[in-house]
């Protein structure tokens, strides 16, 4: 796998990059209406989920043994977490909109306000997600530190 | 609780972004610094994508997020609303870059870890490969030892049987089926009187004298398989005959077939003279015997009749017929006697002197006696004598007694031609340590075939009457018991003209004076 | 004019030696026996004895031992064919006088006759 091949791949989200930077000539080959990017980024964090998934599946069958190849598990664990609440904190945007807001001074001050159901309790913790975010990225740099030593050691593979 | 802050959120927000960021960055380059070790290992490589991939979206997140936040901060909610689509975008793209990333792990990693495996047999065998030609190399470097080890012996086996054949003083041949000779040493080519040089081609039907014998021999060796101590004659290059005593093997293939023969051969001809010399001089010695008890059965009616025709003798006077018969009797009677005692004197074991004599010494008293004669024929006595010869040990009377018959045998020689020379000489040979006579006379010489019979007892080439045959034959034995030689030389070799006559050469060897004169 | 006692295998031998000392006037005895010989001798006196070395018994040299012991001062000519220095030796230790080759010469038997018995009493030296 070399950047050409990956560049390669990536040439179809390139193009449709380059028509979404000029947002002023709006020259779709078919209409995209409205919901239609969170629609794909909602499948986007779908796609994501199983593709971790499968990794991890993946790493189990190598059998790698190594702790950093487990710390990359954890990681992968994490991220799907992360996904998770991603996608409900994306979809429960719609349910909790502006009016639930009292900004007393700056932005800053912004606050929740009561009466709290399941719904905006839930929409306030996926308001942490790096609260998973984090972890996962810290596992994952422990993953790459611990493969990395385990390689200077002995032959993995 | 009536609200609760966004703050805790917005904080965690924004410190969580940035630390993802840094830590993305450091994983990063972890991966980078494995690919830079590895660029072959396609974990790595998956791994450096991943990372760069989560990289970016990591950093795409965070930054939209912190941007967000700070936007918001600032009252620019309308800028925000420009840029957040875009972010959105961005980071969708990611996830899906991401995503699509992490599926290659699996098959990717099959594939590698296949080819791993491929290439890691392939290092074995190859290891293998490598251990094995080591082994071949230094098996073919031992081979090469062991091959020269075993040639260096076989030469040195070769050389010592080939050095064995070469060097053996007796005839040793190989020969093939059809009985040509295939290979013949230096000895018996010798034998057979050819030169190395000449190489000749050889069959055994040249080789052997008879043809039954060659039949023989090549029966019994293709029936029983060898011959031992057959003996045979031979035919040499110049046509004399040697007498050879063989012993050779028949050599058989696989399939026993007869491929040829080996044999050795002895040359008997020296010991076959040997041994007829020695049936001779048995015969010699039996002849003696016989003669002595013949000489003393004869003396007796011998002496008998000398006696009574000398008695009777007195009866007549010599004038008369009877008287004159009577001495007839009576010399031929003492003739008989005369021819016994010469008998009995050849047939003796008799005793010797032992004295210093000197050779010359002799000679002269020899010719002393003889001279006279010999000049009445006009013979002329040639000396040579050396004084300055040691002594020798022997018998003075008998050596003169052997003297006077050569001179004897040479005067009888030059009779017919009416003159003649006869040479006398004696001097020293210092490298044989021998006192050498040599007379010489230049009559008729003796013919070859019959210079081997002259010492034969009763050989006589002179009419009867004139000679017994005896002369020489004591005079053989006579030089024998002094340790010494004689040589014929027929005709004899002088200095002046063609050779003519004969010379006895006579050798005594010189040993110890005696202190005083012993009797044996 | 002496016994003699003369003694020969061969009867025409010791008969001619006979006649030859006869015609000189000697007393001839022949025998060809040895034993008749010693036997003889042990009778009658015997001046000289002319015998042959080689006989059919024993050798003359022995017949010669046998009469000494008889008769000492007999006298004694010993006759051969083969006459060799140890038989002469012996015959001279026994008491022979003188030694004669055969064949006999009629003269040299005569001559040497009286040499011995001219030497009564005292050994004449040997001539061979």
């Amino acid at each position: 796998m070399n950047l050409v091949n990956s560049t390669h791949r990536m040439s179809p989200f390139l193009l449709l990059l380059t028509l979404t930077v000029f947002p002023g000539n709006a020259w779709a080959v078919q209409s995209h209406g409205a919901p239609e990017g969170l629609y794909v980024h909602q499948l986007a964090h779908v796609f994501f989920t199983a593709a971790l998934c499968y990794l991890i599946w993946g790493i189990r069958q190598s059998a790698f043994k190594s702790r950093g190849w487990r710390f990359l598990q954890i990681f992968c664990v994490f991220m799907a977490l992360w996904n998770v609440v991603a996608f409900t904190g994306h979809s429960l945007a719609s349910y909790v909109d502006n009016a639930h807001f009292i900004r007393e001074g700056g932005y800053l001050t912004t606050r929740l306000e009561g009466p709290f159901t399941s719904v905006k309790l839930l929409f306030y913790f996926t308001k942490l997600d790096h609260l998973f975010s984090v972890p996962a990225l810290l596992f994952l740099y422990l993953a790459m530190k611990g493969i990395y030593k385990s390689s200077c050691e002995v032959e993995e593979i | 609780m009536t609200s609760i802050p966004m703050l805790p959120a917005i904080l965690v927000d924004m410190v969580g972004s940035f630390i993802i960021i840094i830590l993305s960055f450091l994983s990063l380059r972890y991966a980078w610094l494995l690919i830079r070790k590895q660029p072959d290992n396609f974990l790595w490589g998956f791994l450096f994508y991943f990372c760069l991939t989560l990289v970016c979206f990591s950093v795409s997140r965070a930054v939209g997020h912190l941007l967000k936040q700070i936007f918001l901060i600032f009252n620019n909610k309308d800028q925000w609303q420009v840029l957040a689509p875009y972010s959105g975008g961005f980071n969708t793209l990611l996830m899906i870059s991401l995503a699509a990333v992490s599926i290659y792990y699996h098959k990717g990693i099959e594939g590698f870890r296949a080819i791993q495996q491929k290439a890691r047999s392939l290092k074995e065998a190859n290891e293998q490969l490598e251990v094995s030609a080591d082994k071949l190399l230094r098996l073919n470097v031992d081979l090469e030892g062991i091959v020269e080890t075993r040639t260096m012996k076989l030469a040195a086996s070769e050389k010592k049987f080939r050095n064995f054949f070469s060097n053996s003083k007796d005839m040793v041949y190989f020969c093939n089926a059809s009985n040509r000779l295939v290979n013949m040493n230096s000895a018996g080519l010798d034998m057979l009187g050819y030169s190395m040089e000449e190489e000749p081609e050889l069959s055994l039907h040249q080789v052997f004298c008879n043809e039954e014998d060659l039949d023989n021999y090549f029966e019994t060796i293709v029936s029983v398989g060898f011959v031992e101590d057959l003996e045979a004659e031979f035919v040499r290059a110049d046509g004399t005959v040697i007498y050879v005593l063989l012993s050779a093997t028949a050599l058989f293939d696989e399939d026993r077939e007869f491929v040829g023969c080996e044999g050795i051969a002895k040359d008997l001809t020296r010991v076959r003279t040997m041994m007829e010399q020695l049936a001779s001089s048995e015969k010699m010695a039996s002849v003696g015997q016989m003669a002595a008890g013949v000489a003393h059965e004869i003396n007796t009616p011998l002496g008998v009749i000398l006696g009574y025709s000398q008695l009777m003798m007195d009866d007549f006077s010599p004038e008369s017929e009877e008287g004159q018969s009577l001495q007839v009797i009576e010399r031929q009677a003492k003739a008989c006697r005369k021819i016994v005692a010469d008998l009995l004197k050849f047939s003796r074991q008799s005793e010797s002197a032992r004295e210093n004599i000197m050779v010359y010494e002799v000679l002269e008293d020899v010719l002393a006696v003889t001279e006279h004669t010999l000049s009445m024929d006009h013979i002329h006595v040639h000396r040579d004598l050396d004084e300055n010869i040691p002594t020798i040990v022997g018998d003075t009377e008998k050596l003169r007694q052997v003297f006077v018959n050569f001179i004897n045998n040479a005067h009888h020689a030059m009779e017919e031609q009416g003159s003649g020379d006869l040479f006398l000489s004696c001097h020293y040979e210092e490298a044989a340590n021998q006192v050498v006579a040599t007379i010489r006379d230049t009559g008729h010489g003796i013919p070859t075939e019959v210079v081997a019979k002259i010492f034969d007892p009763f050989f006589t080439t002179k009419s009867v009457g004139k000679g017994t045959g005896l002369g020489l034959s004591v005079s053989y034995g006579i030089i024998q018991e002094h340790g010494g030689t004689i040589d014929v030389e027929s005709p004899a070799k002088r200095d002046d003209g063609e050779p003519k006559g004969t010379a006895f050469h006579v050798r005594f060897p010189v040993t110890l004076r005696e202190s005083a004169s012993v009797k044996k | 004019m002496a016994e003699i006692l003369a003694l020969d295998d061969v009867q025409d031998a010791t008969v001619l030696i006979g006649k030859i000392l006869t015609k000189k006037g000697h007393k001839v005895h022949c025998f060809t026996d040895e034993d008749k010989a010693i036997a003889f001798a042990k009778e009658n006196t015997v001046d000289l004895a002319i015998l042959d070395i080689k006989l059919e018994k024993m050798s003359g040299v022995e017949v010669l031992g046998f009469l000494k012991e008889v008769q000492p001062s007999m006298k004694a000519i010993m006759l051969t064919g083969y006459p060799t220095v140890e038989t002469a030796r012996e015959a001279i230790s026994l008491g022979a006088d003188e030694y004669c080759v055969k064949p006999i010469d009629r003269d040299e038997l005569e001559e040497k006759v009286e040499k011995v018995l001219k030497s009564r009493g005292t050994k004449s030296a040997m001539s061979v």
